[in-house]
């Protein structure tokens, strides 16, 4: 699991004793919103985390198809904060790693045919997680 | 092993009447959210159970009472003070699993959310 150095800049707490929460990070200049448990960050810290997500189901044809412009991009969804639609190039199969810009997303084990890698994919995060190193 | 504890918030949380006690796993009494808490993460995360779970109706009492059968039926993770369960595989093989965090020493329910293998340290 690839290890990032972000910034903490709010924590928007669910639970305090089996510590729950939504956390505000900036990564690489860009700010994103990720749900945590157990959550051991605090505010302002710069911290190491590792990023991990639910998928939500997307069809084969949308997941090699969608990202025509070839885009490496996270783009978080208007209704929830930290549900994401994502554009990125696969970088590796095993595992499965997609390069999104500021974030690589490793996404299991599920394709074996080398001549993938350097596609550009589309895919949905129906919760981003990120927790601490 | 069976115990019971008074449930300090059963005159906020008593939604659906059940007794104003509660029971560690092994018993067959009712766990709940403390407080209004369980109005509040059935707002942030029944949808993704919906979605996992392939169903088109969830409220809150069908919310709580899965909540319940994780924990009567799931595994106990002591490191995330919690019991899970397997739902269902994703389109991409992800395997995801109901998640029941626990809190007043094992009286109540602090979460129940989707995770996956991974964010459970199953592989």
């Amino acid at each position: 699991m690839e290890e990032y150095i972000v910034s903490i800049k709010e924590i928007d707490w669910l639970d305090k004793e089996n510590p729950e929460a939504e956390i505000l990070f900036e990564i690489s200049g860009k700010q994103f919103w990720a749900f945590c448990h157990p959550c051991y960050f605090k505010e302002g810290e710069i911290v190491e985390a590792y990023f991990s997500f639910i998928e939500e189901e997307v069809s084969e044809s949308a997941f090699w198809a969608e990202n025509k412009e070839q885009k490496k991009e996270v783009v978080p969804s208007d209704s929830n904060r930290c549900h994401y639609y994502c554009y990125g190039e696969l970088k590796s199969i095993h595992p499965v790693v997609i390069d999104c810009g500021a974030i690589d997303l490793s996404f299991g084990d599920w394709i074996n045919d080398e001549r993938m890698i350097g596609s550009y994919v589309y895919f949905v995060m129906a919760r981003l997680d990120i927790g601490r190193v | 092993m069976l115990f019971f504890v008074a449930n300090v918030n059963a005159a906020k949380s008593d939604f659906f009447g059940e007794r104003d006690v509660v029971a560690a796993k092994g018993g067959t009494q009712f766990l709940k959210f403390g407080g209004d808490e369980a109005v509040e993460h059935f707002g942030k995360h029944a949808d993704q159970i919906m979605k996992v779970t392939g169903q088109s109706a969830y409220n809150l009492k069908n919310y709580v009472n899965d909540a319940n059968w994780i924990i009567q039926n799931g595994t106990y993770s002591s490191k995330l003070n919690g019991y899970y369960s397997f739902m269902a595989n994703g389109s991409k093989g992800q395997s995801l699993f109901g998640f029941v965090g626990m809190k007043n020493g094992g009286s109540t329910i602090s979460t129940f959310h989707i995770k996956s293998a991974a964010q459970l340290g199953l592989k």
